[in-house]
């Protein structure tokens, strides 16, 4: 009975009509779904160029409002690593640079980590890696001189592009180099990085070292967190934050998960008026709605049946609009320094905002339906 | 005239009675809210303090591919390899074709007489000091290698380029004078004009997707006010004037929901500003002027006359046949 009636209203209406409503619904979920995405991925930018192509560990930096200005020393590393086996540190420096009207974010690597995003080529004096997609953009190939404006140090540094690359992101929007000529960029002396990124062999050299940190007893496997290094009368000051990047969003005055909220609720805003659509397709099912309650079937079956075929909507329009998401952030561009941020789609956004679109459908749909209770008619 | 005025007037008084004004505003509120977003980020920036850490005033040069504000020479420029007091060493130079091109009272702080041929140069004071390089040297360019003779020290600015005065070969360029303000102020500018131009594309988007709920928020007016449509047909208001009467009281009305939309989101935004300057200390001062907000009004106005016109003239027709049938 209950199928039939779904027929029955489904194909009491043209396939035009269900094509357009499918549109306007995926449509408003796709500008929806974008929105928390660049929101989502510009918030954790800083932890995706801390970490590079993924990895997980505890990332130390200075009291800085970003990894970019944040500057500390070798010796406080020793310090915070002391006897405990089972460490490695990787240091990175990053330094902005002006070229042509272009913010570009330089990267210096050890000289391991250099050899295998590289493929085992060194770098000589004065060389660069630079992305396929960058050199496009600056009209320079390999082989060619390019000045580096530092915006720290104020002086301009002629490099040479020693090799194009194909890298990941964040990698393809930035200039690889050595910690040498990092370290000049950024105006630093031997023994100063901006970052250390610390990663265990075990859980008991993690454990070792939360425990320093948090003097309490570790409890859980480290996946990704910020060491913030500040120092006060002399004694340098530990604090760890679990979500690195809402750390230096913290330090900006910004509350992340306050920014990602306000995003969620923006979301809320944009798909305002959608019971208006539904209203408008109960309005068109009307007569049909009409003649079904006429031959008998129940006023709640009926109302069950249309929020059925509205989850139906919002779920293929769902399903349709996360490829289509995923595509126009590959067209609308958002530069954030050298960084192109592509919106972070995934599933939780997916899941909340087909909730709230199925949400004030069925509000609208049942604004019809208490209306049409209070008419003379029968439905 | 008068006739077109009058079913104006009855329709504008018909929609605002029917209560049609509340479904007009979800319907607007989306695309005006965020094309005011790019003016929202132009003014919203960083702590004034901070910003100002970061501009020093000071006089820089820098070598560039293309040419940056107006005080700029054409140079040449590239590496060369260079072997001083101890392990060969790679460093900078430009070239240029007389000292006093470089137009700057004090970089040049010392004259040296060494008795050396070769092309002449001013070192900087650092390889003067770390490299010995005061006198005559070997460099090792691209194409084989030059006899360098320095003869002024230079100190202040270009502390790690070797200025060679005279013919070698390197790559074209510019050295050009600026403040670093400019360039750090270039730098937030730049930032500033990507995500606005991003926001600006957004809000585009979000027009675009709200076109079909105009239609329906159209077509749900029209409905509601087809009464007074057929009342009107019958005090003989015509066809087409009826259907420029719906559109234009549909303007109009949408004109000033947008125009309050604006003022709302306005409000909310400048409050939304006002508590994150207080909890924030962020200060908020206008940087750049978006041009496609206006744009945006414009074109949801023009959009929403368009879209109530044509929907007008199908409700026109259902007027009509019903005429016809009361005949």
């Amino acid at each position: 009975m209950f199928p039939m009636i779904l027929r029955v209203i489904f194909r009491s209406t043209s396939i035009t009509v269900h094509a357009g409503l499918l549109l306007v619904l995926l449509m408003l979920e796709t500008v929806s779904l974008l929105l928390v995405g660049y929101a989502s991925s510009v918030l954790n930018l800083y932890e995706d160029v801390i970490y590079g192509n993924g990895g997980r560990g505890l990332a130390v930096s200075s009291y800085a409002l970003s990894p970019f200005t944040s500057v500390i020393g070798e010796r406080e590393i020793i310090d915070l690593v002391g006897n405990t086996t089972g460490v490695n540190v990787k240091y990175v420096v990053f330094a902005i640079v002006y070229v042509d009207d272009m913010v570009i974010v330089v990267r210096g690597m050890d000289d391991e980590s250099l050899s295998s995003l590289t493929g085992g080529v060194t770098l000589g004096d004065r060389c660069v890696f630079i992305s396929g997609e960058l050199s496009r953009e600056l009209g320079i190939g390999e082989g060619d001189l390019l000045p580096l404006y530092s915006v720290f140090t104020h002086e301009t540094i002629i490099t040479r592009v020693c090799r194009i690359i194909e890298s990941g992101y964040p990698y393809t929007y930035e200039l690889i180099t050595s910690i040498d000529l990092a370290r000049i960029l950024r105006g630093i002396g031997r023994g100063y990085y901006s970052i250390a990124l610390l990663y265990f062999d075990n859980e008991d050299s993690a454990k070792e070292i939360t425990g320093k940190l948090t003097g309490e007893e570790y409890k859980s496997i480290i996946e990704r967190a910020l060491i913030y290094l500040s120092r006060i009368n002399k004694t340098v000051n530990l604090e760890m934050i679990m979500d690195v990047s809402s750390g230096y969003w913290a330090r900006l005055g910004f509350y992340k998960d306050s920014l990602l909220l306000l995003a969620y609720v923006t979301t809320v805003l944009v798909l305002l008026c959608t019971p208006l659509i539904s209203d408008a397709l109960y309005r068109h099912l009307y007569t049909t709605l009409i003649q079904l309650h006429g031959i008998g079937v129940s006023r709640m079956v009926i109302t069950m049946a249309l929020a059925l075929l509205l989850l139906f909507y919002t779920a293929l329009s769902m399903l349709l609009s996360l490829p289509l998401a995923i595509w126009i952030s590959g067209i609308l561009e958002l530069r954030v320094f050298s960084y192109v941020v592509k919106a972070h789609v995934d599933a939780l956004a997916g899941i909340y905002v087909s909730m709230v679109l199925c949400a004030l459908l069925l509000t609208g749909v049942m604004g019809g339906v208490v209306r049409s209770w209070g008419r003379l008619s029968l439905y | 005239m008068n006739k077109l005025k009058h079913s104006t007037m009855v329709l504008l008084v018909s929609i605002y009675r029917h209560g049609y004004i509340t479904i007009l505003l979800p319907a607007l509120l989306a695309p005006v809210l965020f094309s005011m977003l790019p003016q929202v980020f132009a003014s919203l920036t960083w702590q004034r303090s901070l910003i100002s850490n970061y501009l020093p005033d000071n006089t820089v040069l820098t070598v560039t591919t293309s040419p940056l504000g107006g005080d700029c020479i054409h140079v040449k420029y590239g590496l060369m390899g260079l072997s001083g007091s101890g392990n060969g060493f790679m460093a900078q130079y430009i070239v240029i074709k007389d000292i006093s091109m470089l137009n700057i009272s004090g970089l040049i702080i010392k004259s040296l007489s060494n008795p050396c041929s070769g092309i002449y140069a001013s070192i900087p004071y650092i390889f003067y000091r770390d490299h010995e390089l005061d006198t005559g040297f070997t460099a090792l360019l691209n194409n084989g290698s030059i006899g360098v003779c320095p003869c002024y020290i230079h100190s202040g600015l270009l502390e790690d380029t070797i200025i060679l005065i005279g013919e070698v070969d390197g790559a074209p360029g510019y050295l050009c004078k600026t403040s670093a303000s400019i360039i750090v102020g270039g730098i937030i500018n730049s930032l500033v004009s990507s995500v606005v131009l991003f926001m600006e594309k957004y809000s585009m988007i979000i027009l675009l997707a709200y076109i079909p709920v105009l239609i329906i928020v159209d077509e749900k007016i029209l409905r509601g006010v087809i009464h007074e449509l057929r009342i009107l047909h019958n005090q003989g208001v015509g066809i087409r004037m009826l259907a420029s009467s719906f559109a234009a009281a549909l303007t109009m009305l949408s004109t000033l929901m947008a125009l309050y939309s604006y003022a709302l989101s306005y409000l909310l935004i400048l409050l939304g500003l006002r508590i994150l300057s207080h909890y924030s200390g962020l200060l908020v001062f206008s940087m750049a002027n978006p041009a496609m907000e206006p744009i945006v009004l414009l074109s949801l106005i023009v959009i929403q006359a368009f879209f109530s016109l044509l929907i007008s003239v199908r409700g026109m027709g259902i007027v009509s046949n019903d005429s016809k049938g009361n005949l």
